[in-house]
């Protein structure tokens, strides 16, 4: 049996956005198996928009988008919290519950066996026992972890998190992505994760897509953040300094008039 | 009650079947926040019947009379006046006409005409009385036919494809990554919504419709807190709020409709009252407890 081909995703020429208007355009961006995509940018840029057009829930408005194999593979999907609207009365492990089996269309309820990958999942992110806690009552952090348990109790060959960190104290974030790690080294998936912090891309990505204005800038992450490319992106004086061995992007202050 | 039952009891039926099936379909109502989007069905519906008397009309005394006649020519006029109004308001938004505006665009075009269409039909204002308010106790065995032709696969439907429905509801972006085309999905629910408001209005009119599609949800959320203990409750005070509203207005000689729907809107101010006070007392919902006993 021959093995998969390496490349996942290339998109070509793509261009994002809502109703007609582009918020990203010409995006040329090629992903490879098992690799580590840290799509950053600032707020508005199209980060968001780029990750749902990838994964279908927006339609392209023009370009393509295409996956190895002609389909999507399956998708661990971390929206942001608030995308969850928290008036559905369900527990924690009912959230987890709904995304499994979902390609069964008939099947009324769950089985043991989902019961127990929700549970193993929720584990995974630490609220074993916060399982029968309603969701709406979980916090804010809480909520962003059953999420992520939802996104790898589907068994995902592609983690997809939309700012999982987002409004996160820094120790939370930091065992998320540790979590995020942790998993991609044991099940060999492919992680896109969208975030405004270039550090944490630096630091955990193999690959950045780096967008700001309507441009962009794509490649591995040593590519990316190699010279002045992220400064000319951004528009502004940046570093990468190493902070007690972590690769960390710092503001530096403007020269000059 | 022997004399109620011996000369109502299909009729009795009927209304609790609708009213039932309706509350439960007004769980999803509530939880998908398209309270609207069902009052703007419900609108249209009655438009669609308000145009089958205007056709009576427009036959006269021709061949064609008996047809426009027919009690599911009503139903059936309603539910293709749903369809229409679908279509335009599940358009994805574009430029200025939210989807909001679209749903109140809607119900103030669909309720005007209906009134027009009405009144220039032969029987002007009591087909308008009918329109908004019919006894549900003076249905026939046609329409009862109909109903259990229609709503109860409707419902069914919703039953078989209940997880999906939710799925797609409760996080979409989710469902369309696992592959789950959300859009169909929508679409199909809404038919079934659509069919099952359609059935309510013509045997109950407009009021016991929208009642039946709000307030049992609405009651049965302030209740329970896992979703079929919703769906059951939401169910459970449909069927006892029609049984005992169109009881008493026959005791009281009242419009069984509107008695219906008071009752319903009684319960929905006790369940509140009570989760009010519950509230109040202690910790939210009992959650805490619950968590620390797992």
């Amino acid at each position: 049996m021959s093995a998969p081909p390496r490349e996942l995703l290339r998109c070509d020429r793509l261009a994002v956005g809502y109703r007609g208007d582009p918020v990203a355009a010409a995006l040329d961006v090629s992903l490879e198996r098992g690799a580590y995509l840290g799509i950053v940018g600032p707020n508005g840029c199209g980060k968001t928009t780029f990750l749902k057009t990838v994964l279908g829930i927006l339609p392209p408005l023009s370009g393509s988008v295409s996956w190895s194999g002609g389909r999507l593979p399956r998708v661990g999907y971390v929206p942001q919290r608030d995308a969850i609207d928290s008036i559905y009365p369900f527990r924690a492990i009912e959230v987890v519950l709904l995304a499994l089996g979902i390609e069964e269309v008939f099947r009324p309820t769950h089985t043991e066996r989902d019961v127990e990958r929700a549970r193993h999942a929720l584990g995974r992110v630490g609220l074993a026992d916060r399982a029968e806690v309603g969701y709406s009552e979980l916090s804010g952090g809480q909520r962003q972890r059953v999420l992520v348990a939802r996104a790898l109790a589907t068994e995902p060959e592609l983690l997809a998190l939309d700012e999982p960190t987002s409004g996160m104290d820094p120790g939370s974030t930091e065992r998320l992505l540790d979590l995020v790690d942790s998993i991609r080294a044991e099940r060999a998936i492919t992680v896109m994760l969208v975030t405004h912090d270039l550090s944490i891309v630096a630091r955990r990505a193999t690959h950045a897509l780096a967008m700001h204005e309507g441009r962009h800038a794509t490649g591995t992450v040593a590519e990316v953040f190699a010279g002045d490319q992220l400064q000319r992106l951004f528009c502004h004086p940046l570093a990468l300094v190493d902070a007690g061995g972590r690769p960390t992007v710092v503001p530096r202050p403007r020269t000059g008039t | 009650m022997i004399d109620f039952f011996r000369l109502f009891g299909p009729s009795f039926l009927a209304t609790v079947v609708v009213a039932s099936a309706l509350a439960f379909l007004s769980v999803h109502v509530i939880l998908r926040r398209v309270v609207f989007v069902g009052v703007a069905l419900s609108q249209l519906s009655s438009l669609g019947i308000a145009l089958a008397f205007f056709l009576e009309g427009v036959v006269g005394e021709s061949a064609l009379l008996g047809f426009t006649q027919a009690h599911w020519f009503h139903w059936v006029m309603g539910w293709l006046l749903e369809l229409v109004g679908l279509a335009f308001l599940m358009r994805p938004e574009r430029g200025h006409l939210s989807r909001e505006a679209r749903i109140g665009v809607t119900f103030a075009a669909s309720g005007a005409l209906a009134v027009l269409f009405v009144a220039s039909s032969p029987h002007g204002m009591d087909e308008l009385r009918s329109l908004m308010a019919p006894d549900p106790l003076f249905t026939s065995t046609d329409d009862l036919i109909v109903l259990f032709a229609t709503m109860i696969p409707s419902v069914a439907l919703v039953l078989l494809f209940f997880r999906r429905f939710l799925i797609v509801a409760f996080d979409r972006e989710m469902a369309i990554s696992l592959g789950v085309h959300a859009a169909r999905w929508d679409v199909f629910f809404y038919l079934l919504l659509g069919v099952a408001i359609a059935m309510a209005i013509h045997l109950a009119g407009v009021l016991f419709a929208i009642g039946f599609l709000v307030l049992p949800g609405a009651a049965a959320l302030c209740m329970a807190h896992r979703p079929w203990q919703i769906f059951g409750l939401a169910s459970g005070v449909g069927f006892a709020s029609s049984a005992v509203g169109t009881y008493f207005s026959h005791e009281l000689d009242l419009p069984a409709g509107p008695s219906a729907v008071a009752t319903v809107f009684a319960v929905f101010l006790a369940m509140r009252l009570w989760h009010r006070l519950r509230h109040r007392a202690g910790p939210r919902n009992g959650d805490a407890a619950r968590a620390a006993a797992a």
